[in-house]
C-alpha cells in the first residue's frame, strides 16, 4: 500500500493513502508504551470512536468535515476523506493576497459552521486556522482534525474555550487579521441562539 | 464485473462486484439462501439501497475486517457484507432492507475470494437476468428508500453528499 506520511503530530501520524478507489487520509494513533497495554487500548479505542462519531454527527447536521470511511480499531487508524484545498492558516499567511470581501466571506463561513457545531453540543477541542480548510472544488469551509473533539452536555465553558483557542491563533499567527476574528464572533452571535452566554464567558476569561 | 483487492487487506485476495438487472429468479434465490444452500456463497444486495460501488466496497472491507479479527456478527463473510451495509445492528432487519427480496429485480452480487472468471461464469449460471456494467449501479438506486433507510436529514440532496453521509453511518455502526 503506498502510504505517504504528511503529518506527524503529538498523538498520531497522518498519511495519504488510496482507499477502495478513493484518495484518503489515514490517521494512525500512536501506541503509548508508558501506559499499561490494556489501558492504552481502552483509551485509544475511546478516542477513535469519539473522533469518528463527532465527524459523522457534524456531517449529519450540515457542518462540512471529512467523511469517515473506515474505523480500524485493531490498528488504531481512522480512514477518512482526503480534502483538496487550502487551510485558512495558509490563506491568511503573510503575503497571501486576500481582499476585504473574501475575508468577510471567510469569517461568515467560519462563524456559521462553529455556531452549528456548538448548537449540536459538539466541541472541536483544537480550533486553529490550520484545522479550517476551504475546499478547492466548491469553496466550502471544512473543519478538520477532530482528534480532541467531544460531545458536551450544554457546557458554555467548553464552547468558550473553543473560541478562545481560535482567538489565540489569530492573535499569535494572524495579528493583522484580528478584524476577521471579530466578524467570526459577530456571525457566531447571530447564528446561534445560545451564543450570548458563550460570548460572555469568553469575555470573562480575558 | 469489477474485481479488486482492498488496500487495508492486500493479501486477502480479490473482491468481485457484479450487477444483474431484470433478474427474474430473486424469489428462488432468496429461498435457496434461506435454506443455506452452499452453492450460493455470495452477498446478494438489493441495488435500490446502493448509491455507488464505493458503498459496497466499504461494507466489503468491514466484512473482511470482522472476519480477519474474529469479529463476525453473522454466519459468514458474505452475509456480513449485507449486514455491514445496514445502519441497523439488527441482523434480520439488515438482511431484509439490504439483501434480496422476492421483488428485487436489480441485484448487486459480491464475492470475496476466487478468480474473476470462476465467479462470472457461476453467476451467469445461477442468475436469470442480464449482467451489466457495474457503473450502472448509480442508476438502479431508489433515493427515497436510501434516505429512509439511513435516516438522512432532508437538507442533503447532492448525490456525493448523500453518499458521504451513508458511508459515515456504515463506518460507525459497530463501534461501542
Amino acid at each position: 500500500m503506498s502510504k505517504n506520511l504528511i503529518k506527524q503530530g503529538a498523538e498520531a501520524r497522518v498519511y495519504t493513502t488510496p482507499f477502495l478507489t478513493r484518495a484518503a487520509i489515514a490517521k494512525e494513533r500512536f501506541r503509548k508504551t508508558y501506559r499499561h497495554p490494556l489501558l492504552d487500548k481502552k483509551l485509544t479505542d475511546r478516542r477513535l470512536v469519539q473522533e469518528a462519531r463527532c465527524l459523522v454527527k457534524c456531517r449529519n447536521i450540515g457542518v462540512d468535515v471529512p467523511a469517515v470511511y473506515f474505523v480500524d480499531l485493531e490498528n488504531r487508524t481512522i480512514y477518512m476523506e482526503y480534502i483538496e484545498g487550502k487551510t485558512v492558516n495558509d490563506l491568511l499567511a503573510d503575503g497571501a493576497a486576500i481582499t476585504t470581501e473574501e475575508s468577510d466571506e471567510l469569517a461568515k463561513k467560519i462563524g456559521e459552521a462553529l455556531a452549528k457545531m456548538h448548537a449540536a453540543e459538539m466541541i472541536h477541542g483544537d480550533l486553529t486556522t490550520s484545522n479550517l480548510m476551504i475546499r478547492d472544488v466548491n469553496k466550502s469551509l471544512a473543519i478538520i482534525d477532530f482528534g480532541l473533539s467531544f460531545i458536551t452536555s450544554c457546557s458554555v465553558e467548553d464552547k468558550a474555550v473553543d473560541l478562545y483557542v481560535l482567538e489565540k491563533t489569530f492573535l499569535s499567527t494572524h495579528p493583522h487579521a484580528h478584524h476577521l476574528f471579530l466578524t467570526i464572533l459577530k456571525v457566531y452571535g447571530e447564528s446561534y441562539n445560545n451564543a450570548k452566554s458563550v460570548l460572555r464567558k469568553l469575555d470573562e476569561g480575558k | 464485473m469489477y474485481s479488486s483487492s482492498l488496500e487495508p487487506f492486500p493479501s486477502h485476495g480479490l473482491v468481485h462486484i457484479s450487477l444483474y438487472r431484470n433478474v427474474k429468479n430473486a424469489k428462488e434465490l432468496r429461498k435457496r439462501l434461506l435454506s443455506r444452500d452452499t452453492e450460493l456463497c455470495y452477498a446478494f444486495i438489493d441495488a435500490r439501497v446502493i448509491l455507488d460501488k464505493f458503498q459496497v466496497l466499504v461494507a466489503s472491507n468491514i466484512a473482511i475486517y470482522n472476519e480477519t479479527h474474529n469479529k463476525l456478527i453473522t454466519h459468514n463473510v458474505h452475509s456480513e457484507v449485507v449486514y455491514s451495509l445496514s445502519p441497523s445492528t439488527n441482523i434480520r432487519e439488515s438482511l431484509k432492507n439490504h439483501g434480496l427480496s422476492d421483488d428485487s429485480t436489480d441485484v448487486i452480487i459480491v464475492k470475496i475470494g476466487d478468480s474473476a472468471e470462476t465467479v462470472q461464469a457461476h453467476l451467469a449460471r445461477i442468475i436469470k437476468g442480464e449482467e451489466r456494467d457495474v457503473k450502472e449501479i448509480t442508476s438502479c438506486v431508489d433515493l427515497a428508500r436510501v434516505k429512509k433507510c439511513y435516516k438522512i436529514v432532508d437538507g442533503i440532496s447532492d448525490r456525493e453528499e448523500l453518499l458521504k453521509a451513508v458511508i459515515g453511518s456504515i463506518a460507525i455502526k459497530n463501534l461501542s
